[in-house]
């Protein structure tokens, strides 16, 4: 049985998502979000496998993203091919996103020094980095969560009257017209698609946390 | 009112880019974006709920339905 209490923040985060798609009346997207905790949850009680899967090179992520890109900028927005391509790269990310990553080995000093002064250095170096990381973390969270919350209440508020629609836009309202045009569209995909290789390399070099 | 909003939204931009720049600095009191990743990352549960997020965002912005109905209007 895997740790099951690492994971019950993010299963509860999604779970939140899932209600907010609920009450857009998106049976797609609550679906979707519902699946993903499901998956979570069944993964921390050990139902499901764990795979071991290295991530492709950068360049050959950026071969790929290319053709995605400008499929994604030259159809039409809500259409077949966009749904194909975006549907595509979820499904090609995926397997990335389960895997298992090794720990990121210790620094290594300089080798004239002894062992035990070695061995001392390095978890100074590891514990100052540690303090570093979950004081960069909480404070990335804050403003995670206060950009969360400012929409959930816009998103909310804004659905009662045309009136508070328009005093309380969602991200999704200002954004909208913005895809929509064809230069905020090409950095809109050319943002998403990054963001997506960042997401599917990174954590492979963490400590084993 | 809507100024409020927008402007809240804006300030959540400028904490995020105040974050970055404070990470890059001179003996930065915060660590490098990519760090926090990494280490946010390492958990298979933060990795599959964010690119799920992620993916997600693709999919509301390009395919599915981006703005939906007013219930008053």
């Amino acid at each position: 049985m895997r740790t099951v209490l690492p994971a019950l923040p993010w299963i509860g985060i999604l779970l939140a998502i899932c209600i907010v798609q609920l009450i857009r009346a998106q049976a797609f997207d609550t679906l979707l979000f519902g699946i993903v905790a499901l998956a979570l949850l069944a993964d921390a009680s050990g139902l499901l496998p764990v795979t071991r899967l290295a991530s492709p090179p950068l360049a050959v992520m950026v071969l790929v993203a290319v053709p995605v890109g400008i499929a994604l900028v030259v159809s039409p927005r809500h259409g077949v091919v966009a749904g194909l391509a975006v549907a595509l790269t979820g499904l090609a990310c995926a397997p990335f996103a389960w895997t298992e990553r090794p720990p990121r080995p210790l620094a290594s000093a300089s080798p004239s020094r002894s062992a035990r002064q070695r061995e001392a250095q390095e978890e100074e170096a590891e514990r100052r980095l540690r303090v570093l990381l979950v004081r960069s973390a909480v404070a990335w969270a804050v403003v995670a969560v206060a950009l969360c919350v400012l929409e959930l209440v816009s998103f909310l508020v804004g659905r009662l009257s045309p009136q508070s629609s328009h005093d309380h836009p969602a991200i999704s309202e200002l954004l909208d017209p913005v895809v929509e045009s064809w230069p905020g569209r090409v950095l809109f995909v050319a943002a998403w698609l990054g963001l997506g290789i960042v997401l599917v390399r990174a954590g492979r070099r963490a400590p084993d946390a | 009112m809507r100024d409020l909003t927008v402007g809240g939204y804006l300030l959540c931009l400028l904490a995020a880019a105040v974050l970055v720049w404070q990470s890059h600095r001179g003996r930065a009191p915060l660590a490098p974006v990519g760090e926090v990743l990494d280490l946010v990352l390492a958990s298979r549960a933060a990795r599959v709920a964010l690119v799920g997020f992620w993916w997600w965002l693709g999919w509301h912005f390009l395919v599915g339905q981006t703005v939906d109905p007013v219930i008053g209007g």
